[in-house]
């Protein structure tokens, strides 16, 4: 009896010292401080995306006051960033390379509707049906919550049918519910032949 | 004070799970309903003759505006102007006649003549024995449904996603558009009729030489996979066949009692595959007829030995005589079944019926699924002068397509009537009817290639059951945007697959309340058993 207190006394210890050091931070009391929140900063004017370029590699260091400026201990509060040299520039062998195409922007467009047809579908339970001017419309508000799913580049004909980079109406090839293929007729403007661009 | 109405995760599960629940619900409850509704309904009868139904699917969507086209000069006048670069040339038709000879007067239906398309001269044959009818412009509908029930945009009139190939083939063959689709009506059919029909029987009622399919979902009846070649079995070797070591080993070991649900089950399944798929594979095993003799026309694919006591049937391709051999190109040496995909599933099925009866696979009732795909013709549709330097819109991708399924089911069709075997009951070519479905028709107009996604289709039936020689339905308004056009040549249904599949259902065998019960849809519309639906097939 006197051991088998003990033992339930035991078992209470150790409880007692999990639940301390596994307890949950108080209300308010955040477990890592969180960082003073920024002076709001000013709005920018739009800017035309920058050209990329590789970092200037650092200068050689060529004399003992250089040696000198690097080994000095940094200062309380400041950092001395010692840069690393760039890499070299990765060489991508020729047949590996995407050749730069007018293509490329039809590309990115048709990923777009792409991505705008699933979340249309898991918003309304399936693909809009229909023609091209149908699937449109339905795109373009035509739908139970006046939502818009046109990309923003949006091209559309007199007969409501959305046109592609060349001008052609893109063609929707409704597999299921949920999977369209949409078809871009390609630089020749000619429906189902090499050039054509087709998204999944 | 008002408290803010916040849904917490554990409520937002505990809903979800609910939701999820009651759905399931809905599905299983509906499901059961139809069974219950089945069930409640007089028992079939098991003593009838013995009734096979063989669906043919066209996958993906075949463009039957240029299957079945009207002849006479004012609506074909009509058609041309229509059909952009895919129009067939009138002289190119195989009109279709009142009897099997070419000096029969053309059949006219609601004032129009029409013809086949110049790759289906078996199917012109077939039409002017009277064992082929059409039907016009049928396809899925929720309910009856008006060009302005159309533009209503309401879903009570566009059964889901219209013009999406995987949706509209659920629909076809669950019969049940506006529901989510857990069984097909073939499957439903087995359901009520497997037991009572084939209590003895060895096999699936349903069989699908195609692979899965939605058609023969059943909740009760599994489908039976065969392979064009027969039943799919162990390989290996010797080792591996009939009572090669390893299969003998296998057996053993499926057959030792084990105390697990599950593992018992499991070697039961796996005891029966092995069984049915032996015994189905030696009942359908051609055997050498040195009274063969390829000079007479006769071979010998449909001998087989468990029917009737191991009779054996010899195959002739110019059964009636009034068939040209030199049409079809069958040079495959097999025995009057083309070489192609359609023809030999066709085939595998036309055995499996011969080897059906009491010492075969004693079966009453059964249901097949054959396919053939590549359909979609948007493009390469037809081949002519606006394409390349044809003379006419006679070849390309069409044709070929069409030229299979004539073959193959005029083959199929004169394979009955060989089984028949002079039994003036003609047991097999009138218990056997084989018909057409697809996704969908194509648009009217070209899209100076093909033609695209489109709605309302002609399809044939074929059997000597079968109310033959006759059109059924209404041929759409030629007319794009005409009162029978969603606005792009695709034609709104005038009839329903609910009750195309009811004519079939009825003829099977199913009694009002059964038909009632399979097509849960069908009071919707204005037909009834009395006037048989449609009509396409004989009285019983």
């Amino acid at each position: 009896m006197k051991n088998s207190l003990w033992k339930l006394l035991l078992l209470f210890g150790l409880t007692a010292a999990i639940y301390w050091f596994a307890r949950p931070s108080a209300p308010g009391t955040p477990e890592t401080p969180e960082a003073p929140p920024s002076a709001p900063q000013a709005a920018k004017p739009p800017q035309k995306a920058a050209t990329v370029t590789a970092p200037a590699a650092p200068a050689p260091i060529t004399s003992p006051a250089q040696v000198q400026a690097v080994l000095t201990p940094a200062q309380p509060g400041t950092f001395k960033r010692i840069e690393a040299p760039p890499p070299p520039p990765v060489k991508i062998p020729a047949g590996y390379q995407d050749p730069p195409t007018e293509a490329a922007p039809a590309r990115l467009e048709g990923e777009e509707i792409a991505l705008n047809l699933r979340n249309f579908s898991q918003r309304f339970g399936g693909n809009p049906v229909g023609t091209n001017a149908e699937i449109t419309k339905a795109l373009n508000g035509g739908n139970n919550a006046a939502a818009n799913y046109l990309p923003s580049s949006r091209r559309m004909n007199d007969a409501g049918e959305l046109l592609d980079t060349w001008g052609t109406p893109y063609f929707f090839h409704a597999n299921s519910a949920t999977e369209m293929e949409i078809r871009s007729a390609g630089p020749d403007k000619i429906l189902h032949n090499a050039d054509d661009i087709v998204t999944k | 004070m008002n408290t803010p109405n916040i849904l917490t995760r554990r409520s937002f599960l505990r809903r979800a799970a609910v939701l999820g629940s009651a759905g399931a619900c809905a599905g299983t409850i509906r499901d059961f309903r139809l069974m219950n509704s089945l069930m409640a309904a007089q028992n079939p009868n098991p003593s009838g003759p013995y009734k096979a139904l063989v669906c043919v699917f066209l996958g993906g969507g075949n463009d039957s505006n240029n299957w079945i086209v009207p002849t006479d000069n004012t609506t074909y006048g009509e058609y041309a102007a229509a059909r952009g670069n895919l129009v067939l040339p009138q002289s190119s038709l195989l009109p279709l006649r009142t009897g099997p000879l070419g000096t029969d007067p053309a059949y006219s239906y609601q004032g129009r003549t029409y013809g086949f398309h110049p790759a289906c001269p078996q199917l012109q044959t077939l039409f002017g024995e009277k064992k082929l009818a059409i039907v016009q412009n049928v396809g899925t509908l929720v309910r009856p449904t008006t060009k302005a029930n159309y533009n209503s945009g309401l879903a009570a009139y566009r059964p889901p996603q219209l013009f999406s190939h995987s949706d509209q083939v659920t629909q076809w063959q669950t019969s049940i558009p506006d529901q989510p689709p857990t069984t097909g009506w073939g499957g439903r059919v087995a359901d009520i009729y497997n037991s009572v029909a084939n209590p003895s029987g060895k096999i699936s009622m349903n069989v699908s030489i195609a692979g899965a399919n939605t058609l023969e979902i059943g909740n009760l009846v599994s489908q039976y996979h065969v392979a064009t070649t027969g039943a799919v079995t162990l390989s290996g070797g010797a080792m591996m066949s009939g009572s090669g070591a390893r299969v003998k080993a296998m057996k053993d070991i499926m057959a030792l009692s084990n105390s697990n649900l599950q593992r018992q089950a499991y070697a039961s399944v796996l005891d029966s595959a092995i069984k049915v798929g032996d015994l189905l594979n030696s009942n359908i095993t051609a055997k050498a007829d040195p009274t063969d003799s390829p000079l007479g026309g006769y071979t010998n694919p449909l001998q087989v030995t468990a029917f009737n006591g191991g009779q054996t049937f010899k195959w002739q391709t110019g059964l009636t005589g009034l068939y040209n051999p030199a049409l079809t190109g069958f040079t495959d040496g097999l025995g009057g079944f083309p070489n192609t995909s359609l023809g030999t599933q066709l085939k595998m099925v036309a055995r499996l019926i011969a080897a059906n009866g009491p010492t075969g696979f004693d079966m009453k009732r059964q249901i097949f699924y054959v396919t053939a795909g590549g359909w979609d013709t948007h493009t390469a549709q037809v081949d002519g002068p606006n394409f390349t330097n044809q003379p006419t819109n006679t070849a390309g991708t069409h044709y070929g397509l069409l030229r299979q399924v004539s073959e193959a089911m005029f083959a199929f069709q004169r394979a009955m009537e060989q089984l028949d075997g002079g039994n003036p009951a003609k047991p097999y070519s009138t218990g056997v009817t084989a018909f057409t479905a697809s996704d969908f028709s194509r648009t009217f107009p070209s899209n100076s290639q093909g033609s695209d996604h489109g709605w309302g289709s002609h399809h044939i039936i074929v059997g000597g059951s079968v109310d033959g020689g006759k059109m059924f339905g209404k041929l759409p308004t030629f007319a794009i945007n005409g009162p029978d056009d969603t606005g792009t040549g695709r034609w709104i249904p005038g009839l329903s697959v609910d009750e195309h599949t009811a004519t079939l259902a009825q003829w099977y065998g199913l009694d009002s309340n059964e038909v009632t019960g399979l097509l849960p849809n069908l009071s919707r519309f204005n037909t009834s058993f009395a006037t048989k639906f449609i009509g396409f097939m004989k009285p019983v």
